[in-house]
């Protein structure tokens, strides 16, 4: 698309959102239309090309009314897909009376889109997974945020389960401390390169899962954790990793007015990008694609004794 | 301990490492990274910056220290770094250099 055809789009969706139509119809036009510019694009390009133009329109204060995309823009933590974003999604927060009513209503929609509904689906599974692992299992959560499975999970509330909760923000790990404080949930502040370098440090688990930590690693970070992961699993322990896959409706947004890039792979390219890092002697994989979501299960093929 | 020009060149043996695993912009050359190269021209993101930091330690063998890496300004900086174990300070060179005599 040409920069004016760019400009025309973001012109009429502009004018739809002062109230030439209605903001749910407004906004699904314009993330689905910005999708159509987007979804061919390298990131790369978006960023230098496409996002510069959307900023520096009009449009962008309107749709910064909205707590969610606002907060995604301004990376208050330093980081984007913080947990406090996560819990809009969540439905644990919602805009206050000092948002606007049209940034509540550009909410609204947000919480009810693909992304946002296949998030809240994701920790609904993890949950599942969690409930699903024999009493006693010790678990780890990498890149834990706060740990929000945890209430939808019954193991986890009847303490059946030993849960190290790890992340390199210490306010996300206050939450994780504060809300769990009667369970069997401890907080460790680890980054990224922290795991990949010293694993052990963490113990050994039954169970290890990263649910929202993959989207934002690239290949050689990625492999190399689930390379150190694969190091503290027990016998017979499993590893399940989540990464957004490519093709996101609302990526032509993120990208632009949230900047919230995220690193998409199919359950294919996860799974290869597992079996660089890790041999297949000692794990064998399973995927599952689901929501827009792949799943990638890697089992140790060890057996205890 | 490594030399300066040592530091130079296992930076550019990083990023080509970097490069043969897709881990770089298609616009940047490992070959055309000199002292004077901004680490921002490299554009590695903050996924990026701790792969670069995986291989440079997978080349020079210790561990470095990822906060320092991201606030080099430039690859001879970085070397410096690698070199020394000590990083330029820029902001008080800045601050020495910006002094007005004239001030009181």
């Amino acid at each position: 698309m040409s920069e004016s055809g760019l400009r025309s789009l973001l012109d009429h969706a502009f004018e739809n959102l002062r109230g030439a139509s209605p903001v749910p119809d407004a906004l699904r036009l314009l993330v689905s239309s910005l999708n159509d510019v987007v979804q061919p694009l390298e990131q790369e390009f978006v960023q230098s090309d496409i996002r510069p133009l959307c900023l520096s329109h009009p449009i962008r204060e309107l749709l910064h009314e909205d707590p969610y995309t606002r907060r995604s823009f301004l990376q208050p933590r330093g980081y984007p897909g913080d947990a406090e974003l996560l819990d809009y999604i969540y439905c644990l927060s919602s805009p206050t009376p000092l948002d606007s009513s049209l940034g509540t209503e550009i909410f609204a929609q947000h919480m009810a889109s693909f992304a946002c509904r296949n998030v809240r689906r994701r920790r609904a599974l993890v949950a599942a997974r969690l409930d699903a692992l024999p009493p006693g299992s010790r678990v780890l959560s990498v890149g834990a945020g706060h740990f929000r499975e945890s209430t939808w999970s019954r193991a986890v509330q009847s303490r059946a389960l030993e849960v190290v909760a790890v992340d390199q923000d210490p306010a996300s790990l206050a939450v994780v401390d504060r809300e769990n404080q009667d369970l069997a949930v401890s907080t460790v502040r680890a980054s990224v390169l922290d795991i990949i370098r010293r694993p052990a440090r963490l113990g050994e688990f039954s169970f290890i899962y990263s649910a929202g930590l993959f989207d934002y690693l690239d290949d050689t970070l990625a492999g190399r954790l689930v390379s150190s992961l694969s190091r503290v699993l027990t016998a017979g322990g499993q590893l399940v990793i989540a990464n957004f896959m490519p093709g996101l409706p609302e990526r032509g947004y993120m990208e632009t007015f949230m900047e919230w890039r995220l690193k998409y792979r199919t359950g294919a390219q996860l799974s290869a990008l597992a079996a660089r890092f890790i041999s297949s002697d000692g794990f064998w994989a399973d995927v599952h694609e689901d929501g827009g979501i792949a799943y990638l299960t890697l089992s140790s093929r060890r057996t205890s004794g | 301990m490594i030399s300066y020009h040592e530091a130079l060149g296992a930076i550019r043996t990083a990023l080509n490492k970097m490069k043969l695993e897709g881990g770089l912009p298609a616009g940047v050359q490992p070959e055309s990274v000199g002292e004077s190269t901004k680490v921002t021209s490299l554009g590695l993101d903050s996924s990026g910056v701790m792969s670069f930091v995986l291989f440079l330690e997978d080349v020079v063998g210790v561990e470095l220290d990822l906060a320092r890496v991201q606030a080099v300004d430039t690859v001879g900086e970085l070397a410096g770094y690698l070199a020394d174990g000590e990083l330029l300070d820029r902001s008080k060179a800045k601050s020495a250099d910006d002094t007005d005599p004239e001030e009181p």
